[in-house]
C-alpha cells in the first residue's frame, strides 16, 4: 500500500479527529496522528492484516519552533510497505503515551528520545536516561540547550593547546566496581573495559552463582554526539563524521548519508560512482564479517581463527588505503558520486585477491565453522524467534538468522544491487535452532561469499565514465523530510534527516544495527550462563560507537 | 574431511537424537576429528610465508615510503603555492586550520603570516585538502605524530611572513616533493643511534617561536 492508501485506511477506521493529515509532499511521506489516540493507531497499524506494519524502524524526536514532534518510522515486512508517523506534542510539556509493549524495541528508542530531547512517555516501564550520565541535567538535543562549561570538573572544551595551561583535574572516583551480596543473589560490573564487549559497554549482572537472573547493558560510554554535530556541520562536511558511526563499516554509513542528500537536492550518480560505492561496501562488508566471526571465535575461547581473518583483512585495508587513502575511517563517498576513481589496477588486485580469498574461507570453515566444540558452544544458546526479531528491530543478519528473509540490497535495491546476483542467506537452525548464536554466525560467513560473488560481477561489468555527478556548489535543500536506508554489515542503516531550507540540516538521526541488536540483550538475558553471555553479544556484533553514536 | 559450513551434518539436529551413549561418543569422535582438522590448517601455516614483519626495524624500507599515494596522513602545506584564499579553513568542518593573512601597509602585498595545521585535532578527513585549487595543502604518507604535549601537535608552517603566490591553479613554483616540508616543521620525537640501531628521545627543544602577532 502506499501511504496515501494507508492513510485512507486509517481515516475510515479512526475519523479526521485522530488522524489529522497526511503530509504527502515530503519524500517520506507522514501521517500526523493526534497524541491521544497514537496508542490506539499503533495497535491497529500492527495488529490490521492488511497493514500488518511489525517493524519499528526509527523513533525520533524533534523539537519545532511550536511543538515537540515524536515521529515513528514504520515499516512492514509481510507487505513491504512503510509510513510515517508523526504525533505533535505541547512545547510546555511533551508528553505522549509508551508504545514500548508494541513494537519492543521502542524501549530503547524511548529511553534515548527522553534522554536527549525531554519527551516524556508515560506507560515506559524504566524510563532512565541512557546516553547521558544519570546527573546530567538538560536534554541536549533541544534548540535551547546550553551546554555546561565543566562537568565533573573536566572541560567540555577545547582551547586551543597554545593558549591552554596543564590545569586538568581528574574527577572524584564515584564509579568504582562493586559487587554486593544481596540475598542469594549479587550484582557484577561486567565492563566497561571487558574484552568480551566489544568497546566500553558496561553490563550490569545480576547473578546467582554462574546464572545471569539479568544483564543491564549500560551504554553511552561512547556517545559523541554525532546528531547534534550533524546540525551544526554542512551538508557536505557531515561526511566525515558518519565514519565514526560505526568504524567497522564506514562505507555504509558514508553511503546512507549520500543517499539520504541526493534524494533532498535530487542529484544523480554517475553509474561508475555507483558501481565504485558497491565495490568499496562489499569489501567493507567482507572486512566487517571477519571481524564479527573472528570475534566471536575468539571471545568463546578459540584466538586462532581470528588472527587468520586478520591477515585476510589486512588485504581489504591495503586495497582500501588505494582506494580512499584510509584504513578505517574512509570518508569515501561525497554527495553525488565517490572521492576518488577506482582504477583498473586495484580492481585486478582486487580481482586476484578474491582468487586467494575463497579458499581461505573454506580453511576457516575447517578452523572454526565445523568445530564441534565450538558448534555445541553455540548452538541452541539464545535463540531469538523471528517475531522477537521483528518486535525488537532486529536488522540485517542478526534478523535473516532467525529465518525472516530480507535484505534491502534484495527487497529495496539500490544503487546497482538490482542488477548484481547474489543470494539472501536465511538461518536454517543447522546444527540447532532457528535463530540460535551459530545460526548468526553461519549467516555471516556465507554472505562472506556472497559478497565475493557481488565483487567478482561488479568489477568485471563496472562501466566507464565520471564518478562525480553535478552537485550544487552550496548544498541548501528546501525544509523537506527523508529517510534513506542501505545494508549494512551490521543491518539497516538508516539516515532520516529534517530539513529546514538552511545549510545545515535541522535534525539527523541514525539508525543503526546495534542499538537495537544491544536492547535486546537484557530481553534474552536470563537464565543464561555468563559464558553464554558473551557468545549472545558476540553473535549479535554489537559495536559499542554504533550504539552509542 | 570435515565439509564446508552449508551442508548440514545428517542427523544431528539435536544430540539427544538415539541412545545418548552413541550420541555421546559420536559427540566426542566429531569433536576429536574437528579438532585435529583446525590443527591441521594451523601446522600446515609452519611452512607457509609468515604474513607479519618486524616493524620497525627489519623492513627494507620505511613504512611511509611503501604506502601509496592517496594516503591520508599528516597535512603540509607548500606556502610558496599557497594564494592565502582560506578555502581550507572554510571547507574544514572542525576547524584545525588557523591562517592569517596581513596586508603589508607600504606596499599593498598580501602575506600569509600564520598558518597552523592542529593535528592533534585533525580528523584526516581530506575535505580541506581537496577543496584547495593550488595544489599547496596535500597529505603526506608521514604518520608518526606521537609528541611528549599537546602544544607540539600544532604545527607552526609559517615561520616568517610569506607573500601569497599570485600563481594561477595549475602553475607556479614546482611541488616541492611530498613529506619535505612537514619532515622541517615536525621533529622527531625519537632519534636512532646509527651504531647500535637504539632509539633515544629526541633531545629537548626550545619550542619553535610562534609567529608574530599575538592576537589569539
Ligand atoms: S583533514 Fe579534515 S579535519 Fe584535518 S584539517 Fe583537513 S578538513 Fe580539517
Ligand atoms: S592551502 Fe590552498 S585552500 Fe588553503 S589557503 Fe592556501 S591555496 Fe587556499
Amino acid at each position: 500500500m502506499t501511504p496515501t492508501e494507508i492513510h485512507q485506511r486509517l481515516l475510515e477506521v479512526f475519523g479526521p479527529d485522530d488522524i489529522l493529515g497526511l503530509e504527502a509532499e515530503l519524500i517520506d511521506p507522514v501521517i500526523v496522528v493526534r497524541p491521544g489516540a497514537l496508542r490506539a493507531v499503533a495497535t491497529h497499524l500492527r495488529d490490521a492484516p492488511e497493514l500488518a506494519m511489525d517493524f519499528l524502524r526509527l523513533l525520533t524526536g524533534l523539537d519545532r519552533p511550536d511543538a515537540f514532534e515524536v515521529v515513528y518510522h514504520l515499516f512492514s515486512y509481510p507487505k513491504r510497505h512503510s509510513v510515517g508517523l508523526r504525533a505533535r506534542l505541547d512545547r510546555e510539556a511533551p508528553t505522549v503515551d509508551s508504545v514500548w509493549d508494541i513494537w519492543r524495541t521502542a524501549e530503547w528508542h524511548e529511553r534515548e528520545t527522553w534522554d536527549l530531547v525531554g519527551i516524556t512517555f508515560t506507560g515506559h516501564p524504566d524510563l532512565r536516561r541512557l546516553m547521558m550520565p544519570d546527573d546530567w541535567v538538560g536534554h541536549p538535543l533541544r534548540k535551547d540547550y546550553q551546554k555546561p562549561s565543566v562537568y565533573h570538573s573536566i572541560p567540555t572544551t577545547r582551547p586551543k593547546p597554545s593558549s591552554q595551561a596543564p590545569t586538568h583535574v581528574f574527577p572524584p572516583a564515584e564509579h568504582v566496581a562493586k559487587a554486593e551480596v544481596e540475598g542469594e543473589w549479587m550484582q557484577v560490573n561486567m565492563g566497561p573495559h571487558h574484552p568480551a564487549t566489544h568497546g566500553v559497554i558496561n553490563f550490569l549482572l545480576e547473578t546467582d552463582g554462574e546464572i545471569i537472573r539479568r544483564a543491564r547493558p549500560d551504554v553511552g560510554y561512547l556517545h559523541r554526539g554525532l546528531e547534534k554535530l550533524a546540525e551544526i556541520t554542512p551538508y557536505g562536511n557531515t561526511m566525515p563524521y558518519t565514519d565514526r558511526v560505526d568504524y567497522l563499516g564506514s562505507m555504509f554509513t558514508n553511503h546512507g548519508w549520500a543517499m539520504a542528500v541526493e534524494k533532498l537536492v535530487n542529484v544523480q550518480v554517475p553509474p561508475r560512482a555507483e558501481y565504485c560505492r558497491v565495490i568499496a561496501s562489499e569489501l567493507n562488508r567482507i572486512a566487517s564479517h571477519q571481524i564479527a566471526t573472528g570475534a566471536l571465535a575468539m571471545d568463546i575461547g578459540a584466538y586462532t581463527p581470528f588472527i587468520h581473518w586478520l591477515r585476510e583483512r589486512e588485504t581489504i585495508n591495503d586495497i582500501m588505503e588505494i582506494v580512499c587513502g584510509a584504513r578505517l575511517t574512509y570518508n569515501y563517498m561525497r554527495v553525488g558520486g565517490v572521492a576518488r576513481d577506482i582504477k583498473q589496477p586495484t580492481l585486478d588486485r582486487i580481482l586476484t585477491w578474491l582468487d586467494h580469498f575463497e579458499p581461505m574461507i573454506d580453511e576457516f570453515d575447517r578452523l572454526i565453522s565445523n568445530n564441534e566444540i565450538f558448534i555445541k558452544r553455540l548452538a541452541n544458546v539464545s535463540t531469538i524467534s523471528a517475531e522477537e526479531a521483528v518486535s525488537f528491530g532486529l536488522v540485517g543478519p542478526n534478523l535473516r538468522a532467525s529465518g525472516v528473509d530480507w535484505d534491502i540490497r534484495r527487497d529495496e535495491p539500490y544503487s546497482v544491487y538490482g542488477d548484481l546476483e547474489f543470494k539472501v542467506i536465511v538461518g536454517q537452525g543447522l546444527r540447532g535452532s532457528v535463530g540460535d548464536a551459530y545460526d548468526r554466525f553461519v549467516c555471516r560467513v556465507l554472505e562472506i561469499r556472497e559478497s565475493v560473488k557481488i565483487l567478482r560481477q561488479a568489477c568485471l561489468n563496472i562501466p566507464e565514465g565520471e564518478v562525480q555527478g553535478k552537485v550544487p556548489r552550496d548544498l541548501k535543500p528546501t525544509a523537506n523530510e527523508v529517510y534513506a536506508r542501505v545494508e549494512g554489515a551490521r543491518g539497516e542503516n538508516g539516515f532520516y534527516i529534517v530539513a529546514d531550507g538552511q545549510k545545515q540540516p535541522y535534525r539527523v538521526r541514525y539508525r543503526t544495527g546495534s542499538f537495537t541488536g544491544m536492547s535486546i540483550i537484557e530481553h534474552l538475558s536470563p537464565g543464561l550462563m555468563v559464558a553464554d553471555l558473551v557468545a549472545l553479544i558476540g553473535s549479535l556484533d554489537v559495536v559499542a560507537p554504533e550504539v552509542d553514536r | 574431511m570435515v565439509s564446508a559450513v552449508p551442508t548440514p551434518v545428517k542427523g544431528d539436529r539435536s544430540s539427544t537424537q538415539g541412545a545418548p551413549l552413541r550420541a555421546w561418543l559420536q559427540d566426542i569422535t566429531r569433536a576429536s576429528t574437528s579438532i585435529f582438522e583446525g590443527l591441521a590448517v594451523t601446522m600446515s601455516w609452519m611452512f607457509r610465508r609468515p604474513a607479519t614483519i618486524q616493524y620497525p626495524d627489519r623492513i627494507d624500507k620505511p613504512v611511509q615510503e611503501m604506502l601509496p599515494d592517496g594516503y591520508r596522513g599528516i597535512l603540509e602545506v607548500d606556502l610558496l603555492r599557497c594564494s592565502g584564499c582560506m578555502l581550507c579553513q572554510r571547507a574544514c568542518p572542525i576547524d584545525c586550520l588557523d591562517i592569517v593573512v596581513v596586508k603589508d601597509p607600504q606596499t599593498k602585498g598580501r602575506f600569509i603570516e600564520r598558518f597552523d595545521i592542529d593535528i592533534g585535532k585533525c580528523m584526516y578527513c581530506g575535505i580541506c585538502s581537496e577543496a584547495c585549487n593550488f595544489d599547496a595543502l596535500q597529505h603526506t604518507t608521514e604518520f608518526e605524530g606521537s609528541a611528549t604535549s599537546l602544544d607540539d601537535l600544532l604545527l607552526h608552517f609559517a615561520t616568517r611572513p610569506v607573500p601569497v603566490s599570485k600563481h594561477k591553479a595549475g602553475q607556479g613554483p614546482a611541488r616541492r616533493p611530498q613529506g619535505s616540508i612537514l619532515r622541517e616543521v615536525i621533529k622527531p620525537l625519537y632519534t636512532r643511534d646509527k651504531r647500535t640501531g637504539v632509539d633515544h628521545l629526541a633531545p629537548a627543544e626550545a619550542p619553535p617561536a610562534p609567529a608574530k602577532g599575538d592576537e589569539e
